[in-house]
């Protein structure tokens, strides 16, 4: 079932359209990836969807009701331009935000309670935020995020400005509230960052999208046949012929590109003849190397229109 | 609970435990007190001491009458220099001596002060010596001083206002501190205020999380939030202040029963009664709240527009023209407060705020015709209405609005599109 079905959805600011009839659908407790270069529309359509800014035309829909008003606090949002109150005490602060979601205040001030002991925040709770290093405040915008347990996650650019341990702080959260049957957005531009956590991917580029699908299924399709060999001894040589082509090679290493009639078993017959293999394997495109690919082909489209 | 409430709850308590604003709101009539309290203070202890003056009088016709500020203390020496050697100057007996020659007419006494540091001594001397020298001219040409005072008992004149109502005492006094009280307060009021609510919605952008506040909040509930947050901020401080401020003067007026300004204020009481003053409190408390949600929220338009100090100014200037405007007519406007400048200033609702408490304190039905003041009412409202109708939605597009400067022609985009 979706959680979040999106549909046609158009918006243009000053005459430029920044999104472009956008529809898609996330399934519930997905992990989902927005991705696309910079103004590519992913932090407008977030703001759409976290009813910061309103659309010209199209339809969302959430846990299968039109977008409303009350929604929003199912949503946990961590914006990309982070930014907390410098002044105010962390905890105060984070049972503001949970009161801003519609906590109670008893409700708001037992969770900061509870997740402040979780992430070892205790001794902050009387601090101000500008008492904090840039990683403590990090992480206390982390958990005004979750803290109201939103059914809805939304992380615009997360692991910008995260320290390392932080980052890995982050991911390991995140999977945990997958675990918990959340559904979680995920919005960048850093695709090695998403390719691991990631079920499914939407590419968006000039509002358009250009890609959608599960994210093991988009690296098939976009498969270049691709294998890697690697002999025991260095000195191996492979010959290409016009049915394996050597793509690269490196001192018994050689990733050969198989022409689309041949299967792999053929190509290890093949390639047993020049020496004795230790490693095989297929070479997937990164999403990195089909992002690049599939921005391209967008933008020569519209160029050629 | 409503989210702007926690907005206003939030904002309140963070500007009200601000140092600053701790502050300020006792500095102030601290200030007021050192201004009006203390010179008065100090003056009425100075007054207190008894100065001692040794006189020397050479022509020996004068009568000196010691007072509870000097005493008299008459010498026998045929100088200063004779006098000096018979005082001990370890004890100074004397703060100064006086000494008048053989023709008073004619000759300058000499006051001789033993130290600097007694500045009203010369004063008080100075009055008592004339007051002997008249004296001394009465005896030589035959006046009894009784005589003299009676001649120079002041003549009587009422003053009274005579309308179709009957006759009243005059008030143009009150009236006048009554006008110029409630402009200035308003004022203060749009401005300092006004510009808090501008500064206030620039914070929250300038350090990005108004992002996250409007993730939870309608961006009209963000901006109302303040503007109320802000407005009870102001209130808070006005009462501390008036509070304060009668405190102050209470226990001015129970040190000294027959204080000058104690005086004043019963007599400015007494006036008041004179006045309308139920229809002047409404008219001030209405264009002070209307006027400051008219500028408040155009101002708070402007906190979300740009994102550094200096950008704002351009839009503050233009702004604050129709206040400047009404500031430097206020004058014009109490002198003449039913003419034509008082009355357009009076309906055109950026200036009204200000101008419309000024002319009725003149009175209702006088200086302001009652279908002036509706139509001024009226005129207010509907502005107010259409302002924040016009500047939530700069607010809603402006707060996301980073980078560049925004232009008027911007602005106007918003309005029309948000």
């Amino acid at each position: 079932m979706s959680f979040i079905e999106v549909k046609n959805i158009r918006k243009s600011y000053d005459g430029h359209l920044a999104l472009k009839d956008l529809s898609f659908s996330v399934e519930k407790g997905a992990i989902y990836g927005l991705l696309g270069p910079n103004g590519a529309g992913k932090t407008t359509f977030i703001r759409i969807l976290n009813r910061i800014i309103v659309y010209d035309s199209g339809q969302i829909f959430f846990d299968g009701e039109p977008l409303q008003q009350k929604h929003i606090n199912r949503i946990g949002y961590l914006p990309e331009e982070r930014g907390l109150y410098r002044k105010m005490k962390v905890a105060e602060q984070i049972i503001y935000f949970a009161q801003l979601k519609g906590l109670t205040y008893g409700e708001a001030f037992r969770r900061t309670k509870k997740f402040m002991k979780k992430f070892d925040m205790v001794t902050w709770w009387n601090k101000k935020l500008e008492e904090l290093s840039k990683g403590m405040q990090q992480k206390v915008q982390f958990l005004i995020t979750i803290i109201h347990e939103p059914d809805l996650l939304i992380f615009d650019e997360p692991f910008s400005g995260f320290d390392p341990i932080n980052q890995e702080m982050l991911k390991s959260e995140i999977l945990e509230l997958h675990r918990h049957g959340k559904t979680i957005l995920f919005s960048t531009h850093m695709m090695a960052s998403v390719e691991e956590i990631c079920d499914s991917i939407l590419l968006i580029n000039n509002g358009e999208k250009i890609l959608e699908g599960d994210i093991h299924e988009v690296k098939q399709q976009h498969k270049q046949n691709l294998y890697r060999i690697i002999y025991s001894s260095p000195d191996a040589q492979f010959v290409e012929n016009e049915k394996f082509i050597v793509k690269g090679k490196d001192s018994g290493q050689y990733l050969v590109q198989v022409s689309e009639k041949e299967d792999t078993n053929t190509l290890l017959q093949y390639a047993m003849r020049f020496g004795e293999i230790v490693h095989f394997e297929e070479v997937l495109p990164t999403l990195n190397e089909i992002f690049i690919q599939a921005v391209q082909n967008s933008n020569l489209k519209t160029v050629e229109q | 609970m409503n989210k702007w409430w926690l907005v206003l709850k939030r904002e309140y308590l963070f500007r009200v435990k601000k140092k600053s604003f701790i502050v300020m709101t006792l500095l102030l009539p601290l200030l007021f007190a050192s201004f009006i309290i203390l010179p008065a203070y100090l003056m009425e202890r100075s007054m207190k001491k008894n100065y001692k003056v040794a006189v020397i009088d050479q022509s020996g016709k004068l009568k000196f009458d010691s007072t509870e500020e000097v005493s008299f203390i008459q010498v026998r020496a045929t100088g200063i220099d004779e006098l000096k050697s018979q005082i001990d100057k370890e004890k100074k007996p004397y703060d100064a001596v006086l000494q008048v020659p053989s023709d008073p007419e004619h000759e300058a006494a000499v006051l001789y002060l033993l130290s600097d540091k007694d500045v009203k001594i010369s004063d008080v001397v100075r009055d008592i010596y004339q007051q002997a020298m008249e004296g001394y001219r009465y005896k030589q040409i035959n006046i009894q001083p009784e005589v003299l005072e009676q001649i120079k008992e002041p003549a009587k004149l009422t003053v009274l206002k005579w309308t179709e109502k009957g006759v009243t005492k005059s008030s143009v006094g009150v009236r006048i501190a009554l006008a110029t009280i409630g402009a200035l307060l308003v004022y203060f009021f749009m401005f300092m205020y006004g510009g808090l609510a501008m500064r206030s919605v620039m914070e929250e952008k300038v350090n990005r999380v108004v992002e996250l506040i409007v993730s939870s909040v309608r961006p009209l509930e963000l901006m109302f939030g303040k503007l109320l947050a802000i407005l009870f901020v102001a209130l808070t401080q006005f009462v501390v202040w008036i509070v304060l401020i009668v405190f102050i003067l209470k226990s001015v007026n129970i040190a000294g029963q027959n204080s000058d300004i104690m005086v004043k204020l019963n007599m400015v009481l007494e006036m008041v009664k004179h006045v309308n003053l139920g229809l002047w409190i409404f008219t001030f408390v209405f264009f002070f709240l209307t006027g400051y949600l008219l500028y408040g929220s155009w101002f708070a338009a402007i906190g979300s527009a740009v994102d550094v100090e200096t950008d704002a100014q351009q839009f503050v200037f233009p702004l604050t023209l129709p206040i400047i405007f009404a500031i430097i007519f206020l004058q014009a406007v109490i002198f003449n407060p039913d003419g034509q400048m008082a009355f357009w200033l009076s309906i055109i609702p950026f200036t009204s705020p200000i101008i419309m408490p000024v002319r009725i304190s003149f009175g209702i039905g006088e200086a302001v015709m009652w279908w002036e003041y509706l139509l001024s009412l009226v005129l207010m409202i509907l502005t107010v209405w259409a302002s924040l109708w016009a500047t939530a939605k700069v607010f809603r597009m402006g707060i996301l609005f980073y980078g560049k400067r925004p232009t008027y022609k911007d602005l106007w985009k918003w309005i029309r599109q948000g």
